[in-house]
């Protein structure tokens, strides 16, 4: 596949539009068009535009391998895909994969974390990393009773056993332990079980349904404990479907979310939520996603095809794949860049980069996993902010 | 051809073989007998769990991601005749409590109930085929069996499906269009009239449920074997009706018919959506699909009935009209005696 | 006890939704024998209705009452636009199942196709809980039960002691006989689309308002538990529906309180298929044979 001329380069997104998981597709696009946008804006990669193009995977295997295989055969200028969360991962990265293409997933599964598939990529933490993170952070917190809440989803299933695992080691009381079928039209049995054990704090992951009806049937048998949640809490449909549940305030008291440590501050992330503001004909409510770590991640993936790009020389997948980790990871005497301009600036000065992006520094190990620090961030003002960082140790600890 | 064109061709192609297998099974229950089997597309998945159980190695044996029962890892073609049996006996225990005197609504009513409980069970008990996230890396059987690129391997499974489809074709065109066939039809048509005969007709159909299952787990076996995944999401009770628009569609008890039915509705309206020029909003797509698939089964149930490529005997009245034309007129203002 | 108690509260609250859009379900199928399989729909669009006005500042009670009329409208339409015709055009029951299924999924993904795959919620305060008796309710939930309690009562009287209720009954029964006593046929089948209408109306913003969420799939994924306990009380039998819905209701309440709550659905629908194993017709129907459909 050599990329010569001016024609556009492709970038897929591979992910549920439709089905159970439908926000997974315009979450990734909030990732991709502004990053289209500022690339092509400082002048495209190597002379050619990039090009977001949206796939519907419908969110399973028996969709997704025809529409994956369609969209390799007749897209000659794919360069890229974001996607194959975590519901079609394992069925459709190793077709890119053969194709050649690159992939950055934003799926959790364990089943990646030592992949040897040299076109997989993946930003964002591993669910069991983020079920320990979760653990940890109740420890941090100081709440000792805690009870655990997972719907029966993959991703909730990806952390759950962590979590759980990380409250016994960390010598805290796990007063209950639910693992609740998803989408149900009522959960009033489970609730007034969880009420009465009486914990602290509940550290749980479900969809949006599933955790509003949830938290609503528990308000009604009185106050909400504190809620340890994960990078899904942040999404926007999540907190509209819960704030239509028990309401903002309640939420906004109640809710520690344990996402990946990106400081929402930098000039990467700034830079990100500019160019999404813009958007709004490709994604509807764009600024819905500002803090979406998922969108964040899956921006952050685009810019570094295209920096890898430039530093080959060359649009064509496999040659730029290998550069991937050469533009992200530091080494001697790289300058750090925040920006795709930037980036391109000095590469084109012949310099070694860093690109240091919106969702903080991205350093891939040998199975192409970066996985970062966890930080506690509470939504205070219309936005979200980093209360405490966890570190290391104190995660170490949960394992 | 590039490797990519090729790839989804044979795609493409697997996906005709498999709906057009499955779309005869549904055939030989609902078109051939008159069964409204609408817990159709657990069959399948049984067939496609079970494939790919026994074709993996124990759920350990991958890091432990995830947790299924078996994992025998037996060879090629044992996991598909598995499929089989497991997707017959599963008929024979739905058929057991289903195929009674029940009214046919009532029928219809239970098979969905079936349906719907087999994805909460698969859903909920994680142990048994990974619940929600489903069983993923079932390695394509032809991968170890022959030694050539993998563009040739899976073309290799494109004939072996091929293969499979044209054997399924004589066995029914052997069932259906035999004395045994008839009797099924007869069923269909008049079920007191065969049992004044001294046939017990419950008994023909569990015979042909029986038949339909074990085509459905085959068809689910390929599919699996082919995509190397399977989850909940792919066989929730409304993909049922994709198959029964495909009989309807390409003509109840015609076995090319259903053939081109399930060739145009099951692979070709999906296909052909997705290349409308819709990018933005890919949810659209999605409901449109179905939003046609709905549209033209009202269309040919109202303008042509019997389908595309009708049944050929057609000496019983269509059966989508009343056995008695003088009823159905009647029902415009009034109804039919309550005893029928 | 405080556990089966609250189980049985829960189960109440349940069996009230259920019980309204059961009985809308099995009315009108008693009286035109069209196994409505689209009922779901119409649940789902009444429901969106709702949305649409409790979200430009009417209260949910009154987008409620609304909601049910409009929804009688929208099945009095499905029946004048799709179903009525296909009877009139010759189509066996057997089909008709399958016009209603294909309709249903119409509906559903066109709705879907405007409103997408998210979820809504309708703005309305629970209130607060009371306990009575161990059994947790809030104001909301009450004013459901209360709201079931008089649709069901009115149900009953009308369809006892009026003579359109007469008419319906005698439909039921036989429709030749009931016409040739001078029952308007037409008129009477329209009013039970419109009933039944208005009553999948009132169950599915009750329903919306109980599970707090609500998308484009929520009322065709309820409607399988809605014809679960019409056809576990014999489908056609107002009383029956009224006992299935308390029968899944408490089933698969007090199952996710004691044993599996993963599983609570499934213990309702083995209920029903143990019924019909034992009572093919239900609990409580008569009409146990094949009748043809009216239009």
């Amino acid at each position: 596949m050599a990329h010569s001329g001016s024609g556009s380069l492709v970038v897929a997104i591979f992910h549920a539009y439709s089905g159970p998981n439908a926000a997974f597709g315009p979450e990734a696009a909030a990732g991709c068009f502004p990053a289209e946008k500022l690339i092509n804006a400082a002048g495209g990669v190597l002379g050619h535009k990039i090009v977001c193009d949206p796939t519907d995977s419908k969110g399973d295997p028996a969709d997704a391998v025809p529409a994956a295989n369609r969209l390799i055969a007749s897209t000659s200028s794919l360069v890229g895909v974001l996607g194959g969360g975590s519901d079609t991962a394992t069925a459709v990265v190793p077709l890119f994969a053969q194709a050649n293409i690159p992939v950055f997933s934003t799926t959790g599964q364990a089943s990646f974390d030592h992949s040897t598939s040299p076109y997989f990529w993946r930003i964002l933490s591993p669910d069991p990393a983020q079920g320990g993170a979760m653990a940890a952070a109740a420890k941090k917190l100081g709440l000792t009773r805690v009870a655990t809440v997972f719907g029966n989803d993959s991703s909730a299933q990806g952390s759950a056993p962590a979590a759980i695992a990380g409250v016994t080691k960390l010598h805290l009381h796990l007063v209950t332990n639910q693992t609740i079928a998803i989408g149900q039209l009522s959960y009033r049995s489970e609730v007034q079980k969880l009420a009465s054990a009486k914990p602290q704090v509940i550290i749980s992951e479900a969809d949006p349904q599933t955790s509003a009806t949830y938290l609503s049937e528990l308000r009604q048998l009185g106050t909400i404990p504190d809620l340890i949640t994960d990078p899904v809490s942040q999404e926007p449909g999540w907190r509209k479907a819960v704030i239509g549940a028990i309401g903002a305030s309640n939420l906004n008291a109640r809710d520690y979310a344990v996402v990946a440590y990106a400081p929402l501050t930098t000039l990467a992330y700034r830079t990100y939520t500019a160019a999404l503001k813009t958007i709004g004909k490709q994604v509807s409510q764009p600024m819905q996603w500002n803090s979406d770590l998922y969108s964040v991640a899956d921006y952050d993936s685009v810019v570094v095809m295209a920096l890898a790009m430039d530093m080959a020389h060359s649009t064509s997948p496999k040659v730029y794949n290998t550069f991937i980790p050469k533009v992200t990871n530091p080494s001697a005497g790289a300058v750090v860049v925040h920006t795709y301009a930037a980036g391109k600036v000095a590469l084109a000065k012949g310099k070694r980069i860093q690109y240091v992006g919106a969702a903080g520094a991205i350093i891939f190990d040998r199975w192409h996993n970066a996985g970062q620090g966890f930080a506690i961030e509470r939504y205070k003002n219309g936005n979200w902010a980093v209360s405490s960082v966890l570190s290391s140790a104190e995660i170490k600890a949960a394992f | 051809m590039s490797a990519a064109t090729q790839l989804y061709l044979a795609t493409v192609s697997v996906y005709i073989c498999v709906n057009v297998i499955a779309s005869w099974a549904l055939d030989i229950q609902f078109g051939v007998t008159g069964v409204l089997n609408f817990s159709f597309v657990v069959f399948q998945a049984a067939g496609a769990y079970t494939a790919a159980i026994l074709s993996l190695g124990p759920s350990s044996s991958s890091g432990g991601f995830q947790r299924y029962v078996g994992g025998w890892r037996l060879p090629f073609p044992v996991p598909i005749i598995g499929a089989m049996v497991v997707g017959a006996v599963l008929a024979g225990v739905v058929g057991l409590v289903s195929l009674r005197r029940l009214r046919s609504d009532y029928q219809a009513m239970v098979m969905l109930v079936v349906s719907v409980i087999a994805t909460i069970v698969a859903e909920s008990q994680t142990g048994l085929v990974n619940g929600v996230a489903g069983i993923s890396l079932v390695a394509n059987p032809m991968v170890s069996l022959i030694h050539a690129t993998r563009q040739t391997q899976i073309w290799i499974f494109v004939l072996f499906c091929v293969f499979c489809m044209a054997l399924v074709g004589v066995v029914m065109y052997a069932t259906v269009y035999s004395p045994f066939g008839r009797v099924l039809r007869a069923v269909r048509e008049n079920d007191r009239a065969i049992e004044a005969l001294g046939r017990n007709a419950n008994r023909h159909r569990m015979q042909a449920f029986v038949i339909g299952g074990a085509l459905a787990g085959l068809s689910g076996a390929l599919l699996v074997e082919f995509i190397g995944a399977w989850a909940p999401n792919g066989w929730f009770y409304p993909e049922t009706f994709v198959f029964f628009t495909a009989v309807i569609v390409g003509g109840r008890g015609s076995l090319t018919g259903v053939a081109v039915g399930a060739a145009l509705v099951g692979v070709g309206v999906q296909q052909a959506v997705e290349y409308l020029p819709i990018t933005l909003n890919p949810s659209v797509i999605a409901s449109l699909e179905w939003i046609i698939t709905g549209i033209l089964t009202l269309v040919f149930l109202w303008t042509r009935p019997q389908g595309l490529l009708p049944e050929r005997r057609r000496r019983f009245p269509t059966p989508w009209r009343s056995d008695a034309p003088e009823l159905a007129e009647r029902s415009a203002a009034t109804k039919g005696d309550e005893r029928g | 006890m405080g556990v089966l108690m609250s189980a049985i509260g829960f189960g109440i609250v349940t069996a009230s939704i259920l019980a309204v859009s059961s009985v809308g379900f099995t009315l009108q199928f008693s009286v035109t024998n069209v196994f409505n399989l689209s009922f779901g729909s119409v649940m789902t669009g009444t429901g969106f209705i709702a949305y649409a006005l409790n979200t430009s500042g009417v209260s949910i009670w009154a987008s409620m009452a609304i909601g049910a009329l409009c929804g009688g409208v929208i099945s009095v339409a499905l029946n004048w636009l799709i179903f009525g015709r296909f009877i009139r055009h010759g189509i066996s029951r057997f089909g008709m199942v399958i016009v209603t299924i294909a309709t249903g999924l119409i509906c559903d993904n066109t709705i879907q196709a405007f409103v997408g795959p998210t979820f809504y919620a309708y703005n309305a305060q629970p209130g607060k809980a009371f306990n009575l008796a161990g059994m947790l309710l809030t104001g909301q939930e009450l004013i459901i039960i209360v709201i079931a309690a008089v649709m069901m009562t009115a149900t009953h009287v009308g369809l006892k002691s009026t003579r359109l209720g007469a008419a319906m009954r005698g439909l039921s029964v036989n429709a030749s006989l009931a016409r040739a006593c001078g029952v308007p046929t037409r008129r009477v089948v329209a009013v039970a689309w419109f009933a039944s209408g208005v009553m999948a109306g009132i169950g599915s913003v009750a329903l919306f308002l109980d599970t707090s969420t609500f998308a484009a799939t929520t009322g065709s994924q309820f409607l399988i538990m809605v014809i679960a306990a019409a056809v576990l009380g014999g489908v056609g039998s107002a009383e029956g529906a009224v006992v299935g819905a308390l029968v899944v209701g408490l089933a698969t309440e007090i199952t996710a309180a004691y044993w599996n709550p993963e599983l609570k659905d499934v213990v309702a629908f083995v209920v029903l298929i143990l019924v019909l194993l034992v009572r093919p017709q239900g609990m409580f129907s008569q009409l146990s044979s094949e009748r043809t459909a009216v239009g």
